[in-house]
């Protein structure tokens, strides 16, 4: 049996991204059928029987957020999330880079579902063949009348405009997106009231990752039913899988969902580097609780399974850790991350995120003290679910789990003052 | 209506109430850091967590909307232990020098951690030590005791709108800076100061003055301009150390450099303390004695009319009204005037005729919520801050429509909707402009004219001589420009209309005020709950000193002749039957020797009035000149007598605002050395002069003004701060009203006009005295258009010369963008300086020879 692919179906060449070879494989299709024979409704109608769950992370379904926007409003906004910050996390890139048009065709089949005049692109900063590709397809998009006025020839109008980031983790954040959009520092705001309410510039507005986006085409082709039939049930479809660290093949690999996490990690990705043991994983990217390695045994790849093991599914950025790894000296560099990223404006996340990395700094210089694991546990408890946006919560969990699960580790480290696994690891 | 249940409290509150807003209503009061109620929630320290019913994570109250049947827990196990690790994280990076911190003793953190019983200790790591800025003007910002409210930052930008600070960095490394690092260079209002919980953002020069609870703290007014802005005198061992004011005041704890920081000029060294006569030293009986005598001789010699005052919008209601009376009945002339006569006078006069109003028509915080606002030829950041502060929350939270009149660009200009640059010296033209536009459109307010005013078509027909196309051709402005602003300020619910000292001193300001007049009644702004017509002024009681008679032709309560026989009867005494001199012609009178004595209280005509070189010339030919002040004035160095008085902090009675609150001073300290309260002068002269006279003190004149004025009433007490029991009656609106025929001519000026005005950082001369609005602005300068200076070759801080027929300047230039070619700008504050010196007459504005210095 052939797996059906939403992305994974064209063979990549030196023009495999262009509009002619988009074209080629039925590109744009989705947005004719939908433009000639679909109502806006119609379209939103289909995302919600496909059970399509956002792909940024939240797994928000998606069918709902739309439903949520009151299509009436004067303006309404879309705002597809390039942002893709996230450690461990590459899938948007490999969609950018080989297949830009079908975000475009997903976006543009977004906005005449929600009314949309102008959607925005945010693309993260450091993307640059992304960014270019991106630009090209646009460039080739309006040259075909697919983007700008009366969309071949429709009443349907829509300018997508693409904006870069400024190297922020936090503005991929969707409300911190906005603030920078609208040309200000990007901080996170407070919800109530959600985006779908009072985004960009004060209108309801849709915020969705770019995976997300880039499925709708395939769903407006083949049904929403037929994307419903795909994978687990209660999170449909295929998705974008990256695997990375200690992996004999780390790359992306399309899978449908509820797939074994085990399976691909030991056939797709060629099992564990060095032939070593599987020692834990982060599954759904870097704030993720992380799993050890036997508890991954019956997970499958769907939100349900994997919170049913204790994390989440996440944005499908798969970690890879291998037995002889140091779990502290792993965890600094995650700490390290959220405290540099943390947008320093509410209490918990700025000061919390600070001192975490300061005390697992501490113990990873040899000067840790008795008490110290107990205080870490205190103050994750004390962020998360009390910030303004989910970076605290996604700051915490690794800082909770790593302790939690590797106990042992931090003491040693604390009690010796130094690491039970000295040394780069060999693999 | 939204109904919800706080703590097994039922509540009902409008929707769109906030959960804390909510609780507020039945007394729950949930412990919040960030939440400001002037500004908009923040939400960032999270300590009004709050459990609401079926919600898996904690909600912030101070920025969460009620729902319909929620069930909201504001206290429980599990929240306190929330706040207190909130607090304990704070304290991470909080250095903990409490005894040391100014705020010690008045900080929300240190309150707060008391209440929730959190310790520092818990979480000791690293503290990260962060540069205090030292090198900023008198504030001082210490990022170590930060707590990231964002208080300050909101302040500034939401009320202020100065937008000098922010909150750079992120993460850990986040603190409050300006957005370049580089000095604060802002309006130094200090309002983040007092927004600040913590003791980051302090007052340089409060700094070590002493523990915030060993000051006595007096309830007050401020005295510089004339919004009066309710304050608290903070003062120590005869010393004002600072002033504060409240969020629940008039003007929500708002102040501007001057109420805040303008203090340091009552504790100036240069303060006079010890009368003098011809110079020397002297006792006050001998100068009171020394200068009765003079007086009497003179009146004996030349008749009462020999003799004039000059009274002064810094003294109080009380002492303006003695002073007044002194003239009039212990002297007998009615030669007294002031400063008000330049345009604050004259422009009420006007207004007075035409539709019955003297000084505004509503209170002040009307204006915030008018649906349209035009601020005509005034610039508020410097005549009257407090009034900015209410345009622009108008403008911003309550989406009011602002036009902004005026020759220069103003801080408001940012936020106009609609903007008139137009030429000076047209600006009786604009309005009639603005007015034809109105009825063109069709958008004027028939419902009121038809009900208060008689000939709407006698305007019309006054107006049909001018086309919108000469207007702008004449003004400046675009013809379009003029059709929109006349579109976005008519035809509201609500229209405010500002206007200051570019009317009011305009070179045509009578037609100027006059064509006000009629686009008041043509918008109907008049009468409503909201809007109005608002004169300002830069000095706090303009409105009250005229409110007292003080001028040549009008008593107390704007009586008039006829009414003198009720003064006459109450005051045992005839008064004198011609109207006396007004200031111009005091002026005269001295030049043509028919004045010989002039007695000055609260002013300083050398510096602070035009053409003071004509005036320091007649001055030369006084027999006998009393000054009254608190400084060593121009004024003062040339006089016979001087009296040493005394400055706001230091007296009792009453200031009445240009909007007619009478609000009573509190007297906080007392006045230095010899000086003495101005009223208990003039009742010492008044003795002297009048022996059967016997004055108390403010109580007693203050029930004299409410028998007689007819203007002030109610029950009050003089002694007690800031009560505004005086209680003065308002504006009321007659029907019968009519429009008034303008003759829009526009001046035409030279090559180069100079404007003289005030700007943001000093109030008239006396901040001139203080040092800390000196450390901020410590000299004059004129400002020059690029354009201008290019052509004459002079670069920023280069000596520029300017000469008008009156008299001649050099200071350092200033180039600036907010002026249009050909206009030059001085401020009028510095005695240094001296730019009033070239104006010729009551105009702020006058052509010049513009040259390298
Ligand atoms: C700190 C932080 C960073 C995030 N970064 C990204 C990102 O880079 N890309 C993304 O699509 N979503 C990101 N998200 C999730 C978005 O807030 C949002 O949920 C998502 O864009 C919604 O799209 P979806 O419904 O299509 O998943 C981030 C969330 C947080 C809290
Ligand atoms: S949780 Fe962190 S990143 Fe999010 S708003 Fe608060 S401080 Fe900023
Ligand atoms: S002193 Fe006033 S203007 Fe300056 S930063 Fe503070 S609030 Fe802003
Ligand atoms: S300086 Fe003061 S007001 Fe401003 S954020 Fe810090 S603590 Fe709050
Ligand atoms: S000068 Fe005016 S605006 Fe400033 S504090 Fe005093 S009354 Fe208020
Ligand atoms: S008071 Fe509500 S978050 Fe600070």
């Amino acid at each position: 049996m052939t797996e059906p692919r939403v992305f994974f179906n064209f063979g990549i060449t030196d023009d495999s991204h262009t509009l002619s070879a988009y074209r080629g494989r039925g590109g744009y299709q989705a947005l004719e059928k939908a433009l000639r024979t679909m109502q806006p409704l119609d379209v939103e109608k289909e995302v919600t029987t496909s059970g399509l769950r956002g792909r940024g992370g939240a797994g928000f379904p998606t069918g709902s957020k739309w439903s949520f926007v009151d299509k009436k409003s004067p303006v309404v906004y879309l705002c597809c999330n390039a942002d893709e910050g996230e450690p461990g996390t590459f899938k948007d890139r490999w969609i950018f880079e080989h297949n830009s048009h079908q975000l475009v065709e997903g976006v543009l089949l977004a906005a005449y579902a929600l009314n949309v005049r102008h959607a925005f692109i945010y693309i993260r900063g450091e993307f640059d063949l992304s960014y270019r590709r991106l630009l090209l397809a646009l460039e080739e998009a309006r040259e075909a009348g697919l983007v700008g006025e009366r969309i071949l020839g429709t009443e349907f109008s829509c300018d997508i405009i693409v904006h870069q980031g400024g190297g922020a983790y936090v503005c991929g954040e969707e409300s911190s997106l906005l603030t920078s959009l609208e040309g200000f520092k990007g901080y996170p705001k407070n919800k109530p009231p959600f985006p779908a309410v009072k985004g960009l510039y004060q209108a309801p507005t849709v915020i969705n990752n770019v995976e997300t986006l880039a499925t709708i085409p395939w769903i407006i082709t083949h049904g929403g039913g037929a994307y419903a039939g795909i994978g687990a049930q209660n999170n449909t479809g295929t998705k974008l899988f990256g695997i990375s660290g200690h992996v004999n093949k780390p790359g992306i690999h399309e899978r449908p969902t509820g797939y074994p996490l085990k399976k691909i990690i030991f056939e797709d990705c060629g099992g564990i580097l060095g032939g070593k043991a599987l020692k834990a994983v982060i599954p759904g990217g870097s704030s993720t609780p992380v799993l050890k390695g036997f508890e991954i045994e019956n997970v499958t790849l769907d939100a349900e399974s994997v919170i049913k093991a204790g994390s989440m599914l996440g944005s499908g950025g798969i970690i890879v850790i291998a037995e002889g790894t140091c779990m502290v000296r792993l965890l600094q560099v995650l700490t390290r991350f959220y405290a540099h990223e943390s947008c320093g404006q509410c209490t918990p996340c700025r000061e919390g995120t600070a001192w975490m990395d300061k005390v697992i700094g501490r113990i990873v210089a040899g000067q840790g003290v008795k008490g110290d694991l107990e205080r870490l546990e205190a103050v994750t408890s004390g962020i998360m679910g009390n910030t303004v946006c989910a970076l605290g919560d996604a700051a915490s969990m690794p800082v909770a789990s790593f302790i939690k699960k590797f106990r042992d580790e931090f003491e040693y480290y604390i009690e010796h003052g130094r690491s039970m696994f000295d040394g780069r690891l060999e693999i | 209506m939204v109904k919800l249940t706080i703590d097994g409290k039922n509540v009902t509150v409008a929707a769109g109430a906030t959960i804390l807003e909510a609780a507020a209503t039945v007394g729950i009061k949930i412990p919040t850091l960030c939440w400001l109620q002037k500004v908009s929630p923040t939400g960032a320290c999270r300590v009004c967590a709050v459990e609401v019913e079926g919600v898996d994570r904690p909600m912030t109250a101070c920025n969460t909307p009620v729902k319909e049947g929620i069930n909201v827990t504001t206290q429980s196990e599990k929240l306190t232990e929330i706040r207190r690790k909130l607090l304990e994280l704070l304290l991470v990076n909080h250095p903990l020098d409490c005894p040391v911190c100014d705020a010690g003793g008045e900080c929300d953190l240190q309150d707060s951690c008391f209440g929730l019983g959190a310790s520092r200790q818990e979480y000791s790591a690293l503290l990260e030590k962060r540069p205090i800025r030292y090198d900023w003007k008198l504030l001082e910002s210490d990022p170590n005791r930060c707590i990231l409210c964002e208080k300050c930052v909101k302040v500034d930008h939401e009320i202020v709108g100065a937008d000098a600070i922010e909150v750079v960095n992120r993460g850990e490394a986040t603190i409050i800076d300006t957005h370049d690092g580089a000095p604060l260079n802002c309006e130094f209002c200090g309002n983040c100061i007092a927004a600040c919980p913590t003791g980051t953002l302090i007052s340089k020069p409060f700094k070590f003055r002493g523990r915030p609870w060993t000051f006595n703290i007096t309830k007050s007014v401020c005295a510089f301009c004339s919004a009066g802005c309710q304050i608290e005198y903070h003062a120590r061992d005869g010393r004002v150390e600072r002033v504060t004011s409240e969020d629940d005041t008039y003007n929500s704890g708002n102040l501007c450099i001057n109420g805040r920081f303008g203090y340091s000029a009552f504790n100036a060294p240069e303060r006079l303390i010890i009368p003098t006569v011809n110079g020397a030293e002297t006792d006050w009986e001998s100068a009171v004695s020394t200068a009765a005598n003079r007086l009497k001789g003179i009146v004996t010699a030349h008749g009462p009319d020999a003799a004039a005052a000059i009274a002064s919008p810094r003294l109080t209601n009380e002492e303006n009204f003695l002073f007044q009376k002194l003239m009039r009945v212990a002297i007998g002339t009615n030669n007294i005037d002031s400063e008000a006569r330049f345009g604050y006078a004259p422009a009420q006069a006007l207004l007075a005729k035409n539709i019955g109003l003297y000084g505004a028509s509503n209170p002040i915080d009307r204006i915030d919520t008018a649906a349209a606002i035009l601020v005509f030829g005034c610039d508020l950041n410097a005549e009257s801050t407090a009034v900015e502060y209410r345009v622009i929350k108008a403008a911003t939270k309550n989406d009011a429509k602002l036009v902004v009149a005026n020759m220069r660009d103003v801080k408001l200009t940012k936020y106009n909707h609609g903007r008139l640059k137009y030429r000076p010296g047209s600006e009786a033209l604009l309005v009639n402009g603005l007015i034809r536009a109105i009825l063109d459109a069709g958008v004027e307010d028939r419902e009121f004219i038809a009900k208060y005013v008689s000939n709407l078509d006698a305007l019309k027909e006054s107006l049909a001589g001018i086309s919108l196309s000469q207007v702008a051709e004449a003004t400046g402005v675009p013809e379009k420009d003029i059709i929109e602003s006349a579109r976005l300020i008519a035809g509201k619910s609500s229209l405010a209309i500002i206007f200051g000292a570019d009317a009011m001193r305009s070179t045509v300001s009578a037609d100027c005020i006059a064509a006000l007049g009629n686009l008041a009644l043509v918008t109907g702004c008049l009468g409503k709950e909201a809007g109005g017509l608002f004169p300002i002024d830069e000095k706090n009681n303009a409105q009250g000193m005229l409110d007292m008679g003080v001028a040549p032709d009008s008593l107390p309560g704007y009586h008039a002749g006829n009414a003198a026989a009720v003064f006459e009867t109450a005051w045992g005494a005839k008064l004198p039957a011609a109207p006396g001199k007004d200031l111009w012609q005091i002026v005269e009178g001295i030049e043509q020797g028919s004045i010989k004595a002039l007695y000055i209280a609260g002013s300083d005509p050398l510096a602070a009035f035009p053409n003071n070189r004509r005036i320091r010339k007649a001055f030369d030919k006084l027999e006998f000149l009393l000054v009254q002040d608190s400084f060593p004035t121009e004024s003062a160095k040339m006089a016979n007598v001087v009296f040493p008085a005394s400055l706001a902090p230091e007296k009792s009675g009453t200031f009445t605002t240009l909007d007619h609150r009478v609000q009573c001073l509190g007297k906080a300290v007392n006045a230095p050395g010899l000086a003495r309260e101005d009223w208990d002068i003039f009742a010492e002269l008044y003795g002297k002069l009048a022996p059967a006279s016997v004055i108390t003190g403010p109580e007693q004149i203050l029930t004299e003004i409410k028998a007689l004025s007819n203007l002030y009433g109610g029950e009050c007490s003089v002694v007690k701060g800031r009560c505004q029991g005086a209680g003065k009656r308002g504006f009321a609106l007659k029907e019968g009203l009519s429009f008034v025929p303008v003759s829009a001519k526009s001046a035409d000026g030279g090559d180069y006009q100079l404007l003289v005005g005030p700007i943001l950082y000093h109030n008239g001369t006396i901040s001139g005295w203080s040092a800390n609005n000196l450390t901020v602005a410590p000299e004059g300068y004129i400002a020059i258009a690029a354009d201008d200076a290019g052509r004459l070759g002079i670069a920023e801080g280069a000596a520029i010369r300017v000469t008008s027929s009156a008299g001649s300047m050099t200071g350092p230039a200033r180039i600036s963008k907010a002026l249009q070619k050909g206009l030059l700008f001085a401020p009028h504050h510095f005695r240094g300086l001296n730019s009033n010196a070239l104006l010729e007459g009551s105009a702020n504005l006058v052509t010049v020879k513009v040259e390298k210095g």
